[in-house]
């Protein structure tokens, strides 16, 4: 028995042995080491890719992976960041990334796009032409948008009418109403507008998939942008390379490796161990805990992301007055300071405070508890109410807020329940008023208050049933002024004077509780400079650099 | 001769062991046709759990929500919400998306994801074979570690083995694995620097070894390329080790009180008594429990996969529980449906080898088959 015992102990002995000597040897040496030698960048991520369709991506991840990968019409311009190693995107400055230049009529009624010449699609070398354009546009308009929703969604705020080719190289783009070439440009920079290879994909139709959708889908790669893909293992791993024909801006990285690293603890490890150089997707603690690890650089970078607390109007919600007490029954500074440790600022309302035309004096609400229940008791809930909301499971920082709004809301006399949901069924009760309330972040991806307008307010926006459609007929008339071309200081005025009217109305209305205007936040090692900032948070491989 | 009466003494005592011992009972005879007939039971049981499986999960994963309005982002329009459910066929009364996909699933075809648009079968095996390899060394390091605990601490209750075995027991019921995986590459990996980054299977400064099996270990092993072998066991080591701290306490504590049942049977006192050697007697304790641990082990499957799935979002392992979680979240039934779907039929796989165990090591079970 003994001697069994002293086998069997051995042998498990050895295999231990064996292995940590085995782990010793070959575990130092992590990707970071051969990484500035090869001049690659290691990122890491927090899940797999969702989808690899530009016009199906309402992912970051997805997103990131398309922007790099494919050329979009246009990148915003760039200017100084609020430190030294942050660039960020200026919205008034309209780049050419596919589209070289494009020319729009004096009524701005329509416009002609030229696309780059010289330019190829990874792979394939197909070159990129007008067909590829009208292509994208068809694909997003059939079937009302089933292929590429948010093209199709972008396309109608847009006001696209009709487009055609006018040549090899050029496209006209016809409008229903006069659209602002600013709101134009940064609409037409997003990834839902990245351009595919068309002539590879035709070759993949069929009678029941006419826009090769199904091809799309499995191919992680029909771009031309600065990095194509150079191999994908799923669930682990996806390794870019610099493309080398590429048109534009030579990568100083001329390797990405993008590791999914689904857990948050184990990201902002790696990234303390050197082992990864960036590090995405991490919570404010995490980031807290990170800053004082002298190899990692947080940088944090006031955007127009805001979070929200929407109200369906139901039930006690119906009443102006409900929903004023409860701005007024939110600890603003509080929100800030402890949950999101000073890397947010007071929001001012319905337009971010960097957003343009933003007036902080439209915004009434501070902490005033007293104030709240004499609305309450105004409105006729002199005994309080009870809200239920829905927001996002699993992601700690919204949990904490709305653990801190729980005990704010009890001190005026509203009880306030949380129901965690999935991500789908958020999208979902979004929509739906089963829940008094709902939670989330929201990403202002273009910066114009008739974009905000048309999202939040107008009769036709497709987000009315978020906030209990409370449009009217005034209201829209005073948000098609904001949407319209501004290319004379005239229009400016007249636009930015609507969109003091506009968020005088809608925070008076108080449909939203905005609890604040949030920093993106990231973290990296310290040699690694160049972050671009854009709208969307998405990272732009191609401008990183080592310092 | 007294040399020769001894060992007839032994002989004969071994042959009474042998017709008591419940593991040599029965008709050998009947091993035979009894497989036949096993695996016929087990594999219509076997499609009735499936369908079970498959018909439940259908109706849950519609309970989750749906991915029609995540699909259609946030700035979607009533059409095409609309036409997007028409797409995925959502708009189909229930029985006939239920029967759609059951057709599916008979000619090998577990559908489309909603979000990805991809086929979830390849999706689905492109990430089996990390998660089995996973499975398959914590599991292989639980039985490891029971075989070594369960035998002394048997024999000798409140010894020291025995004791041994209680803390672990209890340690590994209490440690959650997420927490244990996160010990172990503090310590590991970010204080000793012994273990590698908890990033996938290999270092991926290497190039793995061609696909033949999926597993990097096996693969490398077979295109025997020492570098990727030592650097897929160095990154497999820490999740299997987490792993198999979390499937010890049931298997060590299950063993070990079958063990303990089968010394104090009248047929190893018997033995005991009639003289025949420790080793003897070990084998004859040791061939009675295999029916049991193999059954354990089949249990074993089932909460080792939802555990995989647990060390490997903490180890960034390339299984399948990143896939399911993101399905999940998204409402996208057919991958949550496929993922369940494979599960089942691991776990039916790990219960049938055990009864096909059970019938050729105890011939009682043969003959009631």
């Amino acid at each position: 028995m003994n001697r069994s015992i002293v086998r069997y102990s051995s042998a498990v002995a050895c295999l231990s042995i064996a292995t940590l000597a085995l782990t010793a040897c070959s575990g130092a040496g992590s990707s970071s080491k051969a990484t500035s030698a090869n001049h690659t960048l290691t990122i890491a991520i927090d899940t797999d890719f969702q989808t690899f369709n530009p016009g199906l991506s309402s992912y970051q991840e997805s997103n990131e992976l398309i922007y790099n990968v494919y050329d979009e019409f246009y990148h915003l311009g760039t200017t100084a960041g609020p430190s030294p190693y942050i660039t960020n995107y200026d919205a008034d400055k309209c780049d050419s990334m596919a589209i070289a230049s494009s020319a729009f009529s004096p009524n701005d009624m329509s416009v002609t796009i030229n696309v780059r010449k010289g330019m190829t699609f990874h792979h394939t070398g197909n070159p990129v032409n007008a067909a590829d354009i009208t292509w994208l546009f068809n694909h997003a308009a059939a079937g009302h948008g089933t292929g590429a929703p948010d093209t199709y969604g972008a396309m109608q705020f847009l006001h696209f009418e009709s487009w055609h080719q006018t040549g090899p190289y050029s496209v006209q783009i016809k409008f229903s109403q006069p659209v602002s070439q600013d709101v134009f440009c940064q609409y037409l920079r997003q990834v839902e507008f990245a351009v595919l290879d068309a002539t590879q994909i035709k070759k993949h139709i069929t009678n029941s998939d006419p826009f090769g959708d199904t091809y799309i889908d499995e191919t992680p790669d029909l771009g031309s942008g600065a990095y194509e893909v150079e191999s994908y293992t799923p669930g682990s791993q996806m390794v870019l390379q610099a493309y080398p024909e590429y048109w534009g801006l030579k990568p100083y990285y001329n390797r990405i490796v993008i590791e999914i690293v689904p857990d948050e603890a184990t990201r902002a490890l790696l990234l303390r161990e050197g082992s990864v150089d960036v590090a995405e997707y991490l919570g404010q603690d995490t980031m807290a805990s990170l800053k004082a690890v002298s190899t990692v650089r947080i940088l944090s970078i006031p955007s127009r992301n805001q979070m929200w607390m929407g109200f369906h109007f139901v039930g006690a919600l119906r009443n102006r007055l409900v929903r004023q007490a409860l701005a007024y029954a939110v600890p603003y500074s509080a929100i800030i300071s402890q949950v999101y440790k000073g890397y947010a600022k007071l929001s001012t309302g319905v337009i971010a405070d960097l957003g343009k035309d933003n007036d902080p004096s439209t915004y009434p609400y501070t902490y005033n508890p007293a104030k709240a229940k004499g609305l309450l008791r105004q409105a006729g809930f002199s005994n309080g109410i009870r809200l239920t909301c829905a927001y996002q499971q699993g992601i700690s920082t919204e949990e904490q807020l709305l653990v801190l709004l729980q005990g704010a809301f009890k001190n005026v006399g509203v009880s306030l329940s949380l129901q965690p949901e999935t991500g789908a069924a958020l999208a979902t009760a979004l929509g739906t008023p089963t829940t008094a309330c709902w939670l989330r972040e929201v990403l202002w991806y273009i910066d114009d208050p008739g974009y905000v307008g048309y999202y939040v307010g107008s009769s036709g926006s497709p987000l009315a049933s978020w906030f209990g459609n409370f449009s009217s007929p005034s209201l829209d008339k005073v948000i098609a002024d904001m949407q319209l071309p501004t290319t004379t200081p005239q229009q400016e005025a007249a636009q930015k004077a609507a969109a003091i009217q506009y968020q005088r109305i809608v925070n008076g209305l108080a449909p939203i509780l905005f609890l604040g205007d949030l920093d993106f936040q990231i973290g990296t090692q310290t040699t690694v400079c160049g972050y671009q900032q854009q709208p969307d948070s998405l990272l732009y491989y191609a401008a990183f650099r080592a310092c | 001769m007294r040399e020769l009466t001894v060992r007839g003494v032994l002989d004969g005592a071994r042959r009474a062991v042998s017709m008591q011992s419940p593991a040599a009972q029965g008709v050998p005879g009947r091993r035979v046709t009894a497989w036949p007939r096993v695996l016929a039971r087990t594999v219509g049981s076997a499609l009735v759990t499936l369908w079970g499986v498959v018909s439940l999960t259908f109706v849950m994963v519609r309970l989750i929500g749906n991915p029609v309005d995540f699909l259609a982002g946030q700035f979607r329009s009533g059409q095409t919400v609309s036409a997007i459910r028409n797409e995925l066929g959502l708009n189909r009364p229930v029985w006939i998306q239920y029967v759609s996909y059951l057709n599916g699933l008979v000619h090998g075809n577990l559908g489309r994801s909603a979000i990805s648009g991809q086929l979830v079968l390849p999706q689905m095996l492109a990430r089996l074979p990390s998660t089995l390899e996973l499975l398959a060394v914590g599991i292989l390091g639980a039985g490891l570690v029971t075989l070594i605990l369960a035998i002394p601490s048997s024999r000798r209750p409140n010894g020291i083995a025995d004791r041994v075995s209680d803390v672990i027991i209890t340690a590994g019921a209490s440690f959650p694995a997420f927490w244990v995986g996160l010990v172990l590459i503090f310590v590991f990996y970010a204080k000793l620097g012994w273990a590698p980054p908890p990033i996938g299977e290999i270092n991926s400064s290497l190039s793995p070894p061609t696909n033949i099996t999926g597993s990097i270990l096996v693969d490398s092993v077979l295109r025997g390329d020492l570098a990727d072998f030592t650097s897929a066991l160095a990154y497999i080591a820490l999740p299997s080790i987490t792993l198999t701290i979390m499937l010890v306490p049931t298997v060590l504590q299950t063993t070990r009180a079958v063990l303990l049942e089968v010394y104090e049977s009248d047929y190893i006192r018997m033995a005991k008594a009639c003289g025949l050697g420790r080793r003897t007697v070990e084998r004859y304790a040791l061939k009675n429990i295999i029916v049991p641990f193999a059954n354990v082990l089949a249990i074993t499957v089932g909460s080792g996969l939802s555990g995989a799935v647990l060390v490997e979002v903490v180890f960034s392992w390339p299984g399948i529980g990143d896939y399911v979680v993101q399905a999940m979240d998204a409402a996208d039934y057919t991958p949550v449906m496929g993922v369940v779907l494979l599960c089942a039929v691991i776990y039916i796989l790990a219960y049938g080898l055990a009864d096909l165990i059970a019938v050729r090591v105890d011939p009682r079970i043969a003959e009631r088959a």
